[in-house]
C-alpha cells in the first residue's frame, strides 16, 4: 500500500482523539475526554461550511404524558445559555445568526433531534462555540418558556389543520399500542400545555451530553482545522455520572387490521393505509421505499395510472420515515368528489393483490434510476449532505450513506412482491379514513 | 464555478460552468401574459399537464415513461402567465433527455382524450384548493391589489372550474404557438459539453419560430384600506396577507433601500427580522412571520406583503403587534446597529450561494428574466450593500404607509370577524 493510500484509510493522529474510519471522503472519530463523535468531509472551493450535531433522543424517549417534549427542548436551545446571559446577549444561537446571517434550524423526530448552522467558513469556530453552550448551559425558566410552549402550540396548530396530519396522529396512535412511536413527534397539545420548565430542564440533562451526540463538519474546512476547532470547544464538557435512559418497549403482536377515523368540516376525503416497515438503513427499508414509489411516486406509478387517471382519486402519496425501529409508513389517497371510502379501499385492495413482477420490472427499473439521480442532485451541497447524513448517524450507521447505490441495485422485481404481500397482509395494517363533512 | 452567457434566435440566458459536474439542470421561463382572462387562466391550468400528454411518435404513457427510464424529470408551472419549465438530468442521460424534450416542443399531440382526463383532474384540484388557506389569503390580498386583466389576477376555482370545458385542442395549439414564439430565458447549471448539448436543442425547439415580444397588460387598482376575510372553517389557524401596492420597479433608485428595509422588517426565513423577534419570539404569537416584496420587474411595479398565520384567539391581538411593527419601522426606519448587520446578512446570503449549484442556478435565472447581463447582476447585488441608512429610512417612509395596508385573511374566522375588521 502506498504512503497515500495509507493515508487515505487511516486518517490524520490528533491527541485527543480516537480514530475510527476513513470511508468515500468521510473521517470518523471520537473525542477521548468525552466520547463526542466527530464526522467530517472537506468540500473544497466553496467557502461555506455545515455543522451539524445531532442528540440520539427523539419522540421515542418520552413518557405517557409528556409527548413532544424533546421536541418542545429543541425550541428552548434557541433561548440564552449562562454564557450569553453573562454576556448580555439573546441567544447564542439567535445572535450568531443575527451577525452573520448564517442559515439555522433544527428539527426533532422518533429518535432524534438535530441541530444545523450553514455559514461562510470564516464562522466555523463561532458556530461549534454556540454548539458546545447549549448542549447543556440552555437556561430553561418561564421567562423564556412560556412565550415558546405558545409558539410550539401555533406550530401544533398548524400541522392539525392539516388533514393528512391529523389523520397520520390517529394511524399511529392506533397501530402502536405500547412502542413509543405511537405518537407524533409534536405531541398531543394537552401534554403540550401541561409541560414545565422542571420537566423540560430533566429531559435535558439525561440526553444533552457529549456522549450522546455526534458533530457532522461538511465544507470547506480541512481535517485537521475542524478536529482541532471541535476538541477546542467541546473537549472540557463533561457528562454526567448517570446513563442514557433508553426504553425498550416492544410492541406485542398486532391481530388483524386496525383502523382509525377522523370527521371533520372539510372538502378532503383522504383514505390512508399504514404498514409496518423495518427500520432504517436496512435493505429492507430501502425495498418499502422503492415500493412505496413504484405505488405512489408519480403519474407512472400503479396507484396513480389506476386511480388518479381514472378519475377515482385526486392525488396518491406515499410517506415513509427514517426510523431505526420499526415504524408505520402510510400511503395517502385523496378521494375524488362522491368516491366512497369503503369502495376506494376494497379497489384498493384488489389493485394491491393483483400487482405482478411483469407489472413491477419496469417500474422498479425507473424508480432506482430517478432514486439515483434525486441521489446525486442531493449530494451537490454541504447543506444536503449535512442534512441527508443525520438519518444514518441517528441510526449509528453513516457508512450506508456511502452503499446507496448498491443498495437500490440490488432490489429485485421478486423482492419488491414480497415486501409488498408483506407489507399489506392483513395483521400488519392500520387503514384510516379522513371523513369530510359540508 | 464559470458564469457564461449566451443568445440564439428567440432565446438568451446564461449557465454556470462547473468542471467536472455530473449533473444537468436547465430552467426555461417565457412569459405569455397579454391581458389575464379566466379563459387563459383555464387554459394554462390544462397546458401543463397537456404537454406532457403525448408527442410525436409517444402517447402519454409512452412519453412520460421515456423520461422516467432515464432517471429525468422535466417538469412545467406557470405562474402569473409565466411558463417555467425544468429539466433535471444526469450527465449521461442529458442527450436523450434533450431529444424527447425536444419532441415534447416539436410535436405535443394534445389528444382529446387526455383534454378530458386533464379537465376531471384540474377540477378536482381546484376544490382541493379552496382549503389552502395559505394560498387563499393570498389570491384575496393579490385581487385587491389589481385589476382582473392584470396578470396577477386570480380567478375563483368554481370561476375557473366553469370554463374548464371551454378549453380546446384548438386553444392548447394556440397556447403552445405563444409558447414556442415567446422570448425564453434559459439558464443551465452543469459542465461546459452538457451547456453546449443544451443550447443546440434550445436551437433545434426555436427553429422556424417568429419571435414575438408580449406586451402585457398591468393594471393596478386604486388603494381601498381594505380587509378581506374569507372563512375557511375545517383550518385551525387564519392566515394573513398584509401589505399594499409597491410602485418601484426594479432600476427605481428607491428599491433596493426598500428591500433593505424590508428585510430589516421580516427576512423571509430565520429569525433576523424585527416581525420574529417580536411577534414570535417576545410575544409567542406565531410560529413564523415573514416580509418581502414580490413580482417586482423590469418593467413592471410589484407589492409588498407580510405573510402570517394566527389562531383565531389571537387574530386581534397578532394584527395589532404586525401593525405595530410596520409603524415603527414606517416611522423611526432602521437603526445604525441593524443597518450594519443587515449589510453583512445580506452579503453572507449572496455567498451561501456557491454551496450548491441548483440554488446559484435559481438565483441568477432570476436576474436573466429581468433582462439583467452578468455584469448588471454583480453591480446590482454591489448596490443592494451600498445603500445608505438614510435612503433605507426614506424609502420606508414614503413606501410602506400603515394607514394604506391591505389585510386579507382565510381559515376560521367567522367569530373574530367583526374584531378584527375593526383594526384597520
Amino acid at each position: 500500500m502506498s504512503k497515500k493510500q495509507k493515508k487515505a484509510t487511516s486518517g490524520i493522529k490528533l491527541p485527543g482523539y480516537t480514530f475510527l474510519k476513513v470511508k468515500g471522503g468521510f473521517s470518523h472519530y471520537i473525542l477521548k475526554t468525552n466520547g463526542l463523535q466527530v464526522l467530517h468531509k472537506q468540500i473544497l472551493g466553496t467557502g461555506v461550511t455545515t455543522s451539524n450535531i445531532t442528540y440520539k433522543v427523539g419522540a421515542r424517549d418520552e413518557q405517557a404524558g409528556e409527548s413532544g417534549l424533546a421536541h418542545m427542548l429543541e425550541h428552548m436551545l434557541f433561548k440564552p445559555t449562562k454564557h450569553d446571559l453573562k454576556r448580555k446577549v439573546d441567544s447564542g444561537a439567535m445572535h450568531f445568526e443575527r451577525d452573520v446571517g448564517c442559515i439555522l434550524n433544527a428539527n426533532t423526530w422518533k429518535d432524534r433531534t438535530t441541530y444545523f448552522f450553514s455559514y461562510p467558513t470564516e464562522h466555523f469556530n463561532r458556530a461549534l462555540q454556540v454548539e458546545a453552550e447549549r448542549m447543556t448551559d440552555v437556561v430553561i425558566t418561564d421567562k423564556e418558556f412560556l412565550p415558546e410552549r405558545n409558539n410550539v402550540l401555533s406550530e401544533f396548530d398548524m400541522y392539525f389543520g392539516d388533514p393528512y396530519y391529523a389523520l397520520s396522529v390517529q394511524m399511529v396512535c392506533s397501530a402502536f399500542h405500547s412502542h413509543p412511536y405511537g405518537h407524533e413527534t409534536i405531541g398531543f397539545r394537552e401534554d403540550i400545555e401541561r409541560y414545565t420548565p422542571e420537566k423540560l430542564d430533566t429531559f435535558y440533562k439525561n440526553y444533552y451530553r457529549p456522549d450522546n451526540a455526534t458533530i457532522t463538519i461538511v465544507g470547506d474546512v480541512s481535517l485537521s482545522d475542524a478536529l482541532s476547532a471541535v476538541k477546542e470547544q467541546f473537549g472540557s464538557l463533561k457528562n454526567p455520572a448517570t446513563v442514557v435512559p433508553r426504553h425498550d418497549i416492544p410492541e406485542p403482536k398486532q391481530e388483524g387490521v386496525r383502523r382509525a377515523e377522523i370527521t371533520r368540516p372539510s372538502n378532503t376525503n383522504v383514505l390512508c393505509l399504514g404498514v409496518r416497515h423495518a427500520g432504517f438503513p436496512t435493505q429492507s427499508w430501502l425495498e418499502t421505499s422503492t415500493l412505496f414509489s413504484v405505488l405512489a411516486g408519480g403519474s407512472d406509478s400503479i396507484l396513480h395510472k389506476k386511480l388518479v387517471d381514472t378519475g377515482l382519486a385526486t392525488s396518491v402519496e406515499g410517506a415513509i420515515e427514517p426510523t431505526s425501529e420499526t415504524n408505520l409508513g402510510l400511503l395517502f389517497i385523496t378521494l375524488a368528489p362522491q368516491q366512497n371510502h369503503k369502495e376506494t379501499e376494497d379497489t384498493v385492495m384488489e389493485i394491491l393483490a393483483s400487482i405482478t413482477v411483469k407489472d413491477i420490472t419496469k417500474l422498479l427499473k425507473k424508480t432506482i434510476q430517478g432514486a439515483l439521480t434525486a441521489e446525486l442532485f442531493a449530494r451537490g451541497s454541504s447543506l444536503r449532505i449535512a442534512m441527508e447524513l443525520t438519518e444514518y448517524v441517528s441510526a449509528d450507521a453513516w457508512e450506508s450513506y456511502l452503499k446507496t447505490e448498491t443498495m437500490l441495485n440490488a432490489i429485485t422485481p421478486k423482492q419488491l412482491i414480497a415486501c409488498k404481500d408483506a407489507l399489506f397482509a392483513e395483521d400488519q395494517m392500520t387503514i384510516g379514513y379522513f371523513k369530510g363533512i359540508q | 464555478m464559470d458564469y457564461k452567457t449566451f443568445s440564439g434566435e428567440g432565446y438568451t440566458g446564461g449557465g454556470i460552468v462547473k468542471k467536472g459536474e455530473r449533473t444537468m439542470y436547465c430552467k426555461i421561463t417565457v412569459d405569455l401574459h397579454q391581458s389575464h382572462s379566466v379563459e387563459q387562466s383555464a387554459c394554462e391550468h390544462i397546458y401543463t399537464d397537456a404537454i406532457f400528454s403525448g408527442a410525436g411518435k409517444y402517447d402519454r404513457e409512452a412519453f412520460i415513461n421515456a423520461v422516467s427510464m432515464l432517471g429525468a424529470s422535466i417538469t412545467a408551472n406557470i405562474s402569473n402567465s409565466r411558463l417555467t419549465i425544468i429539466l433535471k438530468s444526469i450527465e449521461n442521460n442529458t442527450g436523450t433527455l434533450l431529444k424527447l424534450f425536444e419532441t415534447m416542443m416539436q410535436e405535443p399531440t394534445f389528444a382529446g382524450s387526455e383534454i378530458i382526463r386533464i379537465q376531471k383532474q384540474v377540477t378536482n384540484e381546484l376544490r382541493e384548493h379552496e382549503e389552502n388557506a395559505k394560498a387563499v389569503a393570498l389570491e384575496l390580498f393579490v385581487n385587491q391589489l389589481y385589476a382582473k386583466t392584470d396578470r396577477r389576477y386570480t380567478n375563483t376555482p368554481a370561476e375557473i372550474t366553469k370554463t374548464l370545458g371551454l378549453c380546446t385542442n384548438k386553444d392548447l395549439k394556440k397556447l403552445h404557438k405563444a409558447v414556442l414564439s415567446g422570448m425564453w430565458t434559459v439558464t443551465i447549471g452543469s459542465n461546459a459539453e452538457v451547456l453546449k448539448k443544451v443550447t443546440k436543442a434550445i436551437d433545434a425547439c426555436k427553429k422556424g419560430t417568429t419571435p414575438v415580444i408580449l406586451t402585457g397588460e398591468h393594471s393596478q387598482k386604486a388603494h381601498i384600506q381594505k380587509t378581506i376575510l374569507h372563512n375557511i372553517p375545517s383550518k385551525q389557524n387564519i392566515e394573513f396577507s398584509i401589505g399594499g401596492a409597491l410602485p418601484l420597479t426594479l432600476h427605481h433608485p428607491d428599491y433596493l433601500p426598500f428591500v433593505f428595509g424590508m428585510n430589516v422588517l421580516g427576512k423571509w426565513g430565520g429569525f433576523t427580522g424585527r416581525l420574529m423577534s417580536t411577534v414570535r419570539e417576545k410575544e409567542g404569537l406565531t410560529y413564523g412571520i415573514y416580509a418581502h416584496t414580490q413580482t417586482v420587474e423590469g418593467t413592471e411595479q410589484g407589492y409588498w406583503r407580510i405573510m402570517t398565520f394566527f389562531a383565531p384567539e389571537k387574530s386581534v391581538q397578532g394584527l395589532t403587534s404586525t401593525i405595530r411593527e410596520i409603524t415603527k419601522i414606517h416611522k423611526s426606519g432602521v437603526t445604525q446597529a441593524e443597518y450594519e448587520r443587515f449589510k453583512i446578512i445580506l452579503r453572507t446570503q449572496q455567498d451561501m450561494l456557491a454551496d450548491s449549484l441548483t440554488a446559484s442556478v435559481n438565483s441568477l435565472h432570476g436576474y436573466f428574466c429581468a433582462d439583467f447581463n452578468l455584469k448588471e447582476v454583480e453591480e446590482y447585488k454591489n448596490k443592494l450593500m451600498s445603500v445608505t441608512r438614510k435612503e433605507v429610512n426614506n424609502a420606508l417612509k414614503i413606501y410602506l404607509d400603515p394607514t394604506m395596508l391591505t389585510i386579507s385573511g382565510a381559515g376560521p374566522v367567522a367569530n373574530q370577524k367583526k374584531e378584527i375588521q375593526s383594526i384597520s
